[in-house]
């Protein structure tokens, strides 16, 4: 199965979900799903920030699986971060992640 | 004013977020007299300016856009860059010096600033020709 996930929640989700449980086991090859994107609203975009310990595990991943890695646009522009990311990782509204998950759509989509 | 007028009183310290967030407020007005063509992008993006002159200058400029954070951002900036230069002069009217004032938007989106651009010398084009034919001779 395919799956998308959407950080969506503030606050411990990001560094406890994804950090603790989702990127540990993507790193270990056993999530038990293919992960084809990952989604951050609002301060969940920090993660993504270049030289942040998750996100560079994060993008280290996306390289070898294939993943994609999408901020909201609008999120990081307002924390001035949109050109700041981890490598690979890019930004954009609804539109641009249909767009980049369409050639690999996933079977669910997860919100978080 | 000429153009380097408007580009010593044009603001200097432009971000992302807040030429969006002016920008939203932009989108809401209606279209001005002197409409440039609706551009559009390849993925359906499109981007369209209206001005009205005064005295050879564009007194207002006003766009429409699809409805995208960094397009509108793009859009405003150049609203701000541009109100109240000459015609025939804009301060900025290609991306790459939009980008310089503008600093923050990623590699992956730079194609908003071509596209604002572009809709934006459509509309300087509509003003230039409707300005050479209202010329008193």
């Amino acid at each position: 199965m395919k799956v998308a996930y959407i950080f969506s929640t503030q606050g411990h989700t990001v560094s406890y979900v994804l950090g603790r449980m989702i990127l540990p086991q993507l790193e270990e090859g056993r999530h038990g799903a293919d992960v084809v994107g990952m989604f951050f609203f609002e301060d969940n975009n920090w993660v993504l920030l270049k030289g942040h310990p998750l996100g560079e595990r994060l993008r280290v991943v996306a390289e070898q699986q294939g993943m994609l890695l999408m901020g909201c646009d609008q999120c990081c522009y307002e924390r001035e971060i949109a050109d700041r990311l981890v490598d690979g990782a890019r930004i954009g509204c609804f539109p641009d992640l249909y767009a980049a998950l369409a050639g690999n759509p996933p079977d669910q989509v997860i919100t978080l | 004013m000429s153009a380097c007028c408007a580009a010593a009183t044009s603001p200097r310290d432009l971000t992302p977020w807040d030429c969006f967030e002016r920008g939203l407020r932009t989108l809401r007005q209606p279209p001005l007299p002197l409409l440039g063509k609706r551009v559009a992008g390849t993925d359906g993006r499109w981007a369209r300016f209206s001005l009205q002159l005064g005295d050879g200058r564009v007194q207002e400029l006003h766009f429409a856009c699809s409805h995208c954070a960094t397009l509108i951002a793009c859009c405003q900036a150049l609203v701000d860059l541009n109100q109240g230069c000459a015609v025939q002069a804009p301060v900025v009217r290609d991306a790459a010096p939009l980008l310089a004032r503008l600093p923050g938007v990623p590699a992956s989106k730079q194609a908003c600033a071509i596209l604002a651009a572009a809709a934006l010398g459509s509309a300087l084009h509509t003003a230039r020709t409707t300005a050479l034919h209202t010329e008193p001779s």
